[in-house]
Formats: structure tokens, sequence, C-alpha cells
């Protein structure tokens, strides 16, 4: 099982549509991949298909002391995800107080579901430090950091990295921290220089630049990722890239069963 | 949304109530709007306002699916080869490769309509709302969405050729045309939608412009209002004109 934790520092910067479009991508490519929601805004089933007034998911599962297996969706495209679900202020709070004290709570829920071995996990993560992310850092493989190519997230950078720093780095079995621009435009000078400075600072980091595509939303309204809405799209290739980008970093086997 | 002083006045000057107003054509163009994106039609923000029910202890009954976790089938991403190049605009230069637009009349792959399957021998529980206690077992897909309450109107889903960036189009095309819908104003352009009528009756009245509607829409507007004055239709016309002239003109 290899683990990716999608993180940011910055809120609004496109995690959950990161998370669900790299699923997607890494998915076509013949794997079992497994995304799940680690934050309360319970966005990302909404990319697979999710029925929005759905309230389960792992936080109500993990409270009621239920099994991660009742509460797996998968797509039609073959991504299996596992919603955050959806709970009221205090079973949140009595969720989140219990997270902290179990550092390998993550990890023991995983095993649980019985993946295969060379099944690939993708974390969303709500933006900013928190226990949801001091969890998926603990047993990442690999870190993706999200950022819009403006000053205000181009900012947000280095809080990500001392985070990933304390709790990737030292960590037998972390490989690396992977970089991507999301909603580019190259219309734009400002988006342009940032994407220019964050190339110029992280090089091969900087694993992919995901432009602005109206595709993108319209994936999200019609229940689906952008590649399965829109195989030509600008985005598509973007995060076929990515996905090849990851999977090379991790080096993760392609699967060999066509559509 | 406070009601136009027009529409107020009218219901003054006619009797009746102007909470009896609605807002069709607004009303139409919301609902075809929501009908055109399936998460959008499943969305009902007030529902999802409703007070969220504590979790129970082993509040799923039964024991959990077997869940049979397998590899995605391998979809290859098509080449943007087969794509137009992009023009670039003169004097920029982007660095990182130039974002390939899709061509207008691109194809978009078709999203099937029905997306929601569990996976092969999932067991089959009931969505679990804010309305809904305790689930028991039920029919399989349960955690998926239903078909959108109103079938699209252009049918993104379904169609094999998508119209590009509906979302974009102006708000009122989709709306449905009024029967008394009338030429231009040429006493408040862009004013009032009353003026508008003012000035097509006016100039019914008059000898008219070629602009003119030649429906004459006075005499049904007034069965309109005589109905939800409830009262009956009043013959005159030429009244009519007259107070559509005064308002088209300010007075």
């Amino acid at each position: 099982m290899k683990v990716i934790a999608v993180v940011s520092a910055k809120g609004g910067v496109g995690k959950t549509t990161v998370s669900a479009n790299l699923a997607s991508a890494l998915a076509r490519q013949g794997r079992t991949v497994v995304a799940v929601d680690l934050d309360p805004q319970n966005a990302l089933g909404l990319h697979f298909g999710l029925e929005p007034r759905e309230l389960r998911g792992i936080s109500r599962s993990t409270i009621a002391g239920e099994n991660w297996k009742g509460v797996v969706l998968r797509s039609p495209a073959g991504v299996y995800a596992l919603p955050y679900g959806v709970v009221n202020e205090d079973d949140r709070a009595t969720f989140e107080a219990g997270l902290d004290p179990q550092p390998e709570w993550l990890l023991h829920q995983l095993r649980q579901l019985g993946l295969p071995e060379d099944a690939v996990v993708v974390l969303d993560t709500p933006p900013g430090p928190s226990a949801y992310l001091r969890q998926a850092l603990h047993i990442a493989h690999l870190a993706i950091v999200v950022a819009l190519p403006d000053a205000a997230s181009y900012a947000s950078l280095p809080l990500m990295q001392r985070l990933v720093q304390t709790y990737c780095t030292q960590r037998d079995g972390f490989v690396d921290t992977l970089y991507v621009v999301n909603q580019a435009d190259n219309g734009r000078q400002l988006a342009r220089d940032v994407t220019n400075v964050m190339r110029g600072s992280f090089g091969e980091r900087l694993a992919g630049v995901i432009h602005q595509d109206p595709a993108v939303s319209e994936a999200l309204a019609s229940d689906t990722t952008v590649l399965d809405y829109d195989r030509h799209s600008q985005a598509t290739q973007d995060f076929a890239g990515l996905a090849d980008r990851v999977a090379a970093a991790l080096r993760l086997r392609r699967g060999g069963l066509a559509a | 949304m406070p009601k136009s002083d027009d529409i107020v006045n009218l219901f003054h000057q006619f009797g009746g109530k102007a909470d009896d107003y609605q807002e069709i054509s607004r009303t139409n163009t919301s609902r075809q709007a929501r009908s055109r994106w399936p998460l959008l039609s499943a969305l009902d923000p007030e529902g999802a306002a409703a007070q969220v029910p504590p979790v129970q202890p082993s509040e799923s009954a039964g024991s959990p699916p077997p869940v049979a976790f397998r590899p995605a089938p391998v979809q290859p991403v098509a080449p943007l080869a087969d794509l137009a190049p992009v023009v670039e605009p003169p004097g920029i230069t982007p660095p990182l490769g130039t974002p390939v637009e899709s061509a207008v009349d691109e194809i978009r792959k078709p999203v099937p309509p029905v997306w929601r399957a569990r996976s092969a021998g999932a067991a089959a529980i009931p969505p679990q709302t804010a309305a809904t206690p305790v689930p028991a077992p039920a029919a399989a897909a349960a955690w998926t969405r239903q078909e959108p309450a109103f079938a699209p109107v252009s049918a993104p889903v379904a169609a094999p050729a998508r119209e590009p960036a509906p979302v974009t189009a102006p708000a009122p095309t989709a709306a449905p045309v009024s029967p008394w819908a009338a030429a231009p104003s040429p006493v408040a352009a862009g004013g009032s939608p009353l003026a508008r009528l003012g000035a097509a009756a006016a100039a019914s009245a008059a000898p008219a412009p070629a602009q003119a509607s030649p429906a004459a829409p006075s005499g049904n507007l007034q069965e309109v209002f005589a109905r939800l004055a409830g009262q009956p239709a009043a013959p005159a016309v030429a009244p009519i004109a007259a107070l559509w002239r005064r308002l088209g003109g300010g007075a």
C-alpha cells in the first residue's frame, strides 16, 4: 500500500479537486486506488457520484466503532472512495479529540480494509495544521502540496514545508514532497511568474501544473472527474501527466486490464 | 426580493394583492439552470442544514459488506495531438507551455446518467439522512444519487455531442417567451418591462412604427389582471392605452 497525502496550508486551492482527479488518473492506469476524505467539508465523494444527502462516512463509522468497509463507494470508473461523512459539532469534536492520542489510527483503519499490497491510497486533507493532517503525514509515502499561482499561496508554502519536515522527512519510508500548481492561467502575468518562481525553487519537485479549465468544475457538477467528463480537455492531460510523475516517484506499476 | 413598484401600482390600479404576483420567468430559469447539472439537481441546501442526528453505537445494522478491491480498468488518456493548435497572443510567451484549449466543437465524452453502482457484493443499506433514523438493510445503490428531479433541458448527460459551457450562457436564453413580450421601448429602454408594454400599447393605439407588436397585448393583459383581481375583464381598451402612455411617459 502506498499512501499519498494531498495537503496545503491554505484553503481554496483545490486540494479535493486534485485528490479526486489524481486518484482517477492513477486508477485509469490500471491500479487499485482508494481516495479517503479526511476533510469535514465532505466534498471528495461528490466527484465520484456520492449522494449529497448521505450522512455515512469514516467519521460516523469511527465513532460508532464500525469497520470502514461499510462506507466504501466505488465509482463507475473504478475508484474507491471513503467519504468523511456528516456529523454534528459535538460528534466532530469527539472524533477529532480521539485522533492525536492515537497516531496510528489512520494506518490501523486502512489495514482493516484489507487492501491489496499494490493499492494506492490518496488522502484528501483539510487546509492547514489539524489532527487529520497529522494523521495523514504520519503515514504518507508522498506529500503533494497544492498551491494556486498567486502570492498568497506562495506565501503559505513555508508552513506546509515545516509540517512535512516535522512529520515526514525523518521517517523511514517517506519518499518525497511534490508540488502542484492548480488553476494556472498562462494569460496572467502573476500566474506565470509565481509558477516560474516555484519551478525555480523546487525544480523537478514541481510535479504538475493544472491549467485553469472549465471542464474541471463542469465535471464536478456532473458528478464525475474531468478525466471521465472530457478526455480531450487540457486538465485531463495535466492530471494524467501528474499521475505519471507520482507513479514514477513511488515506483508504481501499471495495471494490465484494458477497459 | 421586494416587488417592483410597477407591479404594486398595477395591483393597486386593478385590485388584488401584489403578493399573488409570481416571477414565473425567474423560477423557470432557475429550474432549468439547476436541471442542467446533476449535482445542482441533487443539492438541497435547506435540507442539508437540517439537524444531523448524533452517531449511535453500531448505527449501521449488521456486519460490514465484503468489499472486493480490484484494479480499475485501464483507460488511456486521449492525446492532444489531434486538437487544433492554440494561437498565441502576440508578445506573450508562456514559459511553461501552451494550454491547449479544447476546440469549441470538440465532442465531450457523454456522462452516463446512472453512475452510482456500489461495488459488487456490497450489502445494500439505505441512505442515512437527517430525516432517517438508524437504517435497515435495503436495496443496492443506496449510497448513490437518485435521478435528477428534473429532466435536463439540454440533456448534456445524454447527448453524444455536448455544447460548450452551458453555464456561461446569458440567463434569459432559456426563459419562456412571455405572450406579451414587446419590442424594445422607445421611451424607457432598459427600464421596467412595464414601460415596454406601455410603449407597445401606445404604439398600437397610434400609427405604429415598424417594431410595434402586432399582437395588441393590452386586451390580453386586461383579462389577466381582471382574473387576478377576481373581476370580469373590462371591455374598454382606450383607457388602458391611456394608462400605459402615462406610465411609459413617466407621468
